[in-house]
């Protein structure tokens, strides 16, 4: 019931689009905060304040590429709100400390044009997204409506204080909820104490939130000092053509991100959190070691399984050992998600997957979504044009089969089906909506993902349903099928390689610019069309080049047998 | 640069209390207000704003209200003026008084306006909204008095030319539906908790709900967003506990959206075109891409909006099939033969997006696919004649046509002219206008275009902007400089990077 203004043209990205996680600052992006904990006090040197966060709250950790958020606690206990007539949600209370910064929040953006020894490139940091709270607040939160229902001054400890009471009440996930935020405004620092309730629960916590707000005092800072404009960095945008740098120069760049990401994580990780490497990842762990151990193996043997399985794809490539952080619940990892920058592993982003105990046994989503972050960061650093120019089925398939694969108890990585996608595979063969694999594989982006929700969940079976038959089912054992994904991608990469070396001897190329409305048009019309029609022509001539010289004999034998393993 | 922003995002222009004229309060007819800068009166009852960078002339005809303080009084100029300016006394409200007593007077009477002005802003805030009753309606807003009114008397006759139209009969326990308005766009999505991109909605489930802002450089199309949200409620009122698919929803919902209502004879005109959507339509098959009709009726799809309002427009238009598209409506609630889905909530059911197809070819007569395609051969033809009418819609095509990639900066100049042949008088079609010929190169022609643009409002900050670069791209450097900072005092909240940034990149 919502009017939408048309979503803009994605031609301008896609497939071939070509960035590079820019190195980070030296020194490293953010210095950590000189963090005392314990004796119910949280004193932090670096900023030079302390304040005792309510009795039984946990600190939950920042975000490795969190820049503006200094402190973060959430409750043990939720809260419950039950709509009329409707459904009941939890939410538990949440505590932040946000620091704007005199001097960073006086920073514009810097653009920084290089010419260095890798090439001509250009390095854009955005140092000052926040002007105060509130523009903080209009900017980060979104979960639900919000307008300011009180505003006073006061003052505590001589420091000057603007006291917010902020309603949440429309369109609100999980009820209505109070923001009370003191914005303390000392010399060189506006400290936001930010706290966010159920409406409903206000009443019954609000002794404990104002004493934890009146408990706020500037100390010495004794260690590092405040963050300049300078030293606090910010997201950095590398702009430059990825394929010019040698696997060295990128693998330089990468290990450059990996250290300073693995010494961010590891110097703002709360009390009663610990860490441990496996093979593959930093892991920081907020729930029982042994659970901890067991994702991580999981995570390391999907990792090896990948090197060997697709050794051929990007094979001087270096992908960038991540972060594994295991929260102790949802709502943890939920709390340590709101932060102030983006999280993919895109640009300077740090490669992380986050994850929690869901206590579902390890068969639940919990683990299957860190195998799928693995997938995801793998492919994306050693083949960055190859992962986004694979077709839907692809990568739905390679998600679905490789995110519920286990590792079984001596380490080996297991495919047992997947009851969600073998149930939904035989109602779809009974119902007759199963579509045969040369058709499946000829789907490009838009017809697998259009139609309802139901088309594209069953298109999403089907995928995983296929590509299981071939890398773990039946047809990883026959002769004409045990090679068909590594082919296929090889022969997509080989595509790819192809496109890249016309569009690069093009370059250069002055185009002719439409002189009457006419041509314009024409060109337009062109032009609108060749972003699809390059997708059909990569999907067309992989799959072309894959199964050249089948017969409609090989494939009715194929698909025989893959809809036998299925049913 | 280029983005277009909702110009309703560039209203407040607060400075520091401390700066001159710190007391001086300038109110315009539109809600927006400027404060803590030194104003001062000029010809023809216009107002000067003194920003530290330059002077904006703000016409008359935009200003509500003003206060400027200590400003000195007129010298005497008649014969009784001078005669009484011996004796010590000055006229004041058409009295001799003391200059001391007029003094008072005026420091009183200035801060009565101050506070009556300080009211007006003060409501701006949603925690002082206003709140208002009428038969069918509960509203909080924060509007502009006359801006509000006009709405308020809109819904309340649509509400009862929708029910007269469609014979409908609205349960007696319904009450009023709470509507909430928002006086801008950044607010609307701040308090109405609505994702970026979203123009209004109706909160469908209980309690009702329907929210929407009010775009001051574009009332009409403040109307064709409370005319589609509002018809949502409509809808409901066919079978309250029913709640229809995107399609046929959402297309209804736009076909009203180009209605118009006449407040002397009360008359409520539909099926105007709705251009903007039309735009949409053009751009896609201008592309070559015709909208499958089963596609549209089958699956959820942004396009409802655009080539679904484009098939309700045909279908509402000929007399063949108005009617029976009125019963393919009205009677899908009770469409036999069809699996109704619960949704969860105040026993609210809906049908399947994909079950849509089967009442609708029975309504409308069609026996076969082939009789489907027929129509839809008939309604493409149509549409490919649905003619732009209005300035506005001209502008929207033109924006259109350079906006999109790849752009088409010569049709687009060819339709940007026909808006200005035909008298648009929104300052931001001259805005988008210069925006073009900039990037076109046309710097002087687009320098001209920002001039009325600044004419016809001058506290758009966006505008002076436009104007730095093309004095920047004529080699004027000081210039440039001096409104790039002009543009910032104005609407401070201005994302672009500064000159100086710009020049940084083009090192």
């Amino acid at each position: 019931m919502a009017i939408p203004i048309a979503a803009l043209p994605l031609a301008l990205c896609g497939p071939l689009a070509l960035f590079l996680p820019a190195p980070p600052a030296a020194p490293p992006a953010a210095p950590a905060h000189p963090l005392a904990q314990g004796s119910g006090w949280h004193q932090d040197t670096d900023f030079g304040f302390k304040l005792k966060p309510p009795r039984d709250w946990t600190p939950v950790p920042l975000r490795i590429d969190e820049r503006w958020q200094v402190l973060k606690y959430l409750a043990d206990r939720p809260n419950f709100y039950t709509e009329k007539g409707g459904y009941t949600y939890q939410h538990k209370p949440e505590m932040l400390v946000i620091a704007f910064v005199d001097e960073v929040v006086r920073k514009k953006a810097e653009v920084d044009h290089k010419k260095d020894a890798e090439g001509d490139h250009t390095v854009i940091v955005l140092k000052n997204p926040y002007k105060d709270y509130l523009d903080y607040l209009k900017r980060t939160h979104s979960e639900g409506g919000y307008y300011v229902s009180d505003e006073r001054k006061e003052k505590l400890n001589d420091v000057e204080v603007t006291c917010y009471e902020i309603k949440v009440e429309k369109l609100t996930r999980t009820g209505p909820k109070r923001i009370v935020a003191w914005v303390f405004h000392t010399p060189e620092v506006d400290f936001a104490v930010h706290f966010e309730v159920l409406e409903n629960a206000y009443d019954k916590l609000e002794r404990t939130l104002l004493a934890t707000l009146r408990s706020f005092q500037l100390i010495p800072r004794t260690s590092g000092g405040l963050p300049t404009g300078d030293t606090l960095g910010g997201p950095r945008i590398l702009i430059e053509d990825q394929r010019k740098l040698t696997p060295e120069q990128r693998k330089a760049r990468r290990v450059s991100l990996e250290k300073a990401a693995h010494a961010r994580a590891r110097e703002t990780m709360p009390e009663g959190w610990s860490a441990f490497e496996s093979k593959h990842f930093l892991v920081l762990n907020h729930t029982d070691e042994k659970y901890a151990r067991r994702v991580a193996g999981q995570a390391d043997a999907l990792w090896e399984w990948l090197e060997t399985a697709f050794a051929f794809v990007g094979p001087d490539e270096y992908v960038r050992s991540p972060v594994l952080r295991i929260c102790a619940n949802r709502d943890e990892m939920s709390a340590y998600y709101k932060g102030s920058e983006g999280w993919y592993f895109v640009g300077s982003s740090p490669a992380e997957i986050v994850s929690h105990n869901d206590n579902s046994g390890f068969v639940g989503y919990a683990v299957e979504w860190v195998n799928r972050q693995v997938v995801m960061l793998w492919f994306q650093e050693r083949d960055r044009d190859l992962w986004y120019a694979m077709p839907s089925w692809l990568e739905y398939g390679l998600y679905q089969v490789l995110g519920t694969s286990r590792t079984s108890r001596n380490g080996k990585l297991e495919f047992k089906p997947d009851d969600w996608e073998r149930d939904g595979m035989r109602e779809r063969i009974r119902e007759g909506k199963a579509v045969r694999p040369r058709e499946l594989l000829r789907l490009v982006q838009e017809d697998f993902a259009s139609g309802s929700g139901e088309t594209f969940w069953g298109r999403n079976k089907e995928s995983g349903a296929f590509v299981r038959y071939l890398l773990a089912g039946p047809g990883a054992r026959g002769p004409r099928s045990k090679d068909l994904v590594r082919d296929y991608i090889k022969h997509l990469r080989a595509r790819i390689t192809e496109i890249q070396a016309a569009e690069d001897a093009k370059k250069g190329e002055k185009e002719a610019k439409p002189k009457t409305e006419e041509e314009e048009e024409a060109y337009f019309k062109a032009k609108s069309q060749s972003w699809k029609q390059r997708e059909r022509e990569l999907v067309d001539q992989a799959f072309e080049r894959t199964f050249r010289g089948w017969s409609d004999a090989d494939w009715d034998e194929l698909e025989k047998a893959y809809f036998k393993s299925v049913d | 640069m280029g983005g277009i922003l909702r110009s309703a995002r560039l209203v407040v222009l607060v400075a520091a209390l401390a700066a001159p004229g710190a007391a001086d309060l300038l109110c315009l007819k539109d809600g927006r207000v400027v404060e803590g800068r030194k104003l001062s009166r000029a010809e023809g009852g216009n107002v000067v704003v003194h920003f530290e960078n330059g002077d904006v002339r703000v016409p008359a005809a935009l200003i509500e209200d003003y206060v400027i303080e200590g400003e000195p009084p007129l010298a005497p100029t008649t014969p009784e003026e001078i005669a009484q300016a011996e004796k010590g006394l000055v006229r004041f409200e058409g009295k001799w008084v003391t200059p001391r007593r007029r003094d008072d007077l005026i420091a009183k009477r200035v801060a009565e306006r101050k506070a009556e002005l300080d009211e007006l802003a003060s409501h701006r805030l949603w925690r002082n909204r206003y709140t208002e009753s009428t038969k069918h309606f509960a509203f909080e807003h924060t509007l502009p008095r006359d801006a509000f009114e006009v709405l308020r008397d809109l819904m309340e006759a649509y509400f009862a030319a929708f029910c007269r139209d469609w014979r409908i009969k609205p349960p007696k326990d319904l009450g009023a539906l709470k509507v909430c308005l928002y006086h801008d766009y950044d607010t609307f999505l701040q308090v109405g908790g609505a994702g970026q991109g979203v123009l209004g909605y109706f909160r469908f489930v209980k309690p009702m709900e329907l929210n929407f802002f009010y775009d001051r450089l574009d009332p009409e199309f403040t109307e064709e967003v409370m005319f589609h949200e509002t018809n949502h409620y409509l809808q409901k009122l066919i079978d309250v506990d029913f709640s229809y698919p995107h399609f046929p929803g959402e297309s209804l919902a736009e076909y009203y959206g180009a209605s118009h209502f006449d407040p002397k004879t009360k008359k409520l005109t539909t099926g105007l075109i709705l251009e903007g959507r039309l735009t949409e339509v053009q751009t896609d098959f201008q592309r070559g891409e015709w909208m499958d009709l089963e596609k549209l009726i089958t699956t959820e799809m942004y396009e409802h909006y655009t080539w679904g309002w484009s098939l309700v427009h045909f279908l509402m238009s000929e007399k063949r099939y108005d009617a029976k598209f009125q019963k393919f409506f009205t009677s899908l609630p009770v469409a036999k033969g069809i699996r109704k889905v619960e949704m969860g909530r105040d026993n609210l059911r809906t049908i399947e997006q994909k079950d849509v197809l089967g009442p609708f070819m029975e309504a409308l007569g069609l026996k076969d696919k082939e009789a489907l395609g027929a129509l839809q051969k008939e309604w493409h033809a149509y549409v490919k004649e649905l003619p732009l009418v209005s300035a506005r819609g001209y502008e929207e095509a033109a924006y259109k046509a350079a906006s999109m990639y790849p752009p088409r900066p010569i049709k687009a100049k060819r339709l940007f002219e026909e808006a200005l042949a035909l008298g648009a008088k929104n300052p931001m079609t001259y805005h988008r206008f210069a925006e073009l010929l900039h990037r076109e190169g046309e710097h002087e022609r687009a320098l001209g275009l920002w001039k009325q643009a600044i004419e016809m409002d001058p506290l758009i900050g966006e505008f002076y902007w436009g104007m730095a670069r093309a004095a920047r791209a004529k080699g004027k450097k000081d210039e440039a400089k001096r409104l790039s900072k002009l543009a910032r005092e104005i609407d401070p909240e201005i994302w672009h990077v500064d000159l100086e940034d710009l020049e940084a990149v083009d090192k």
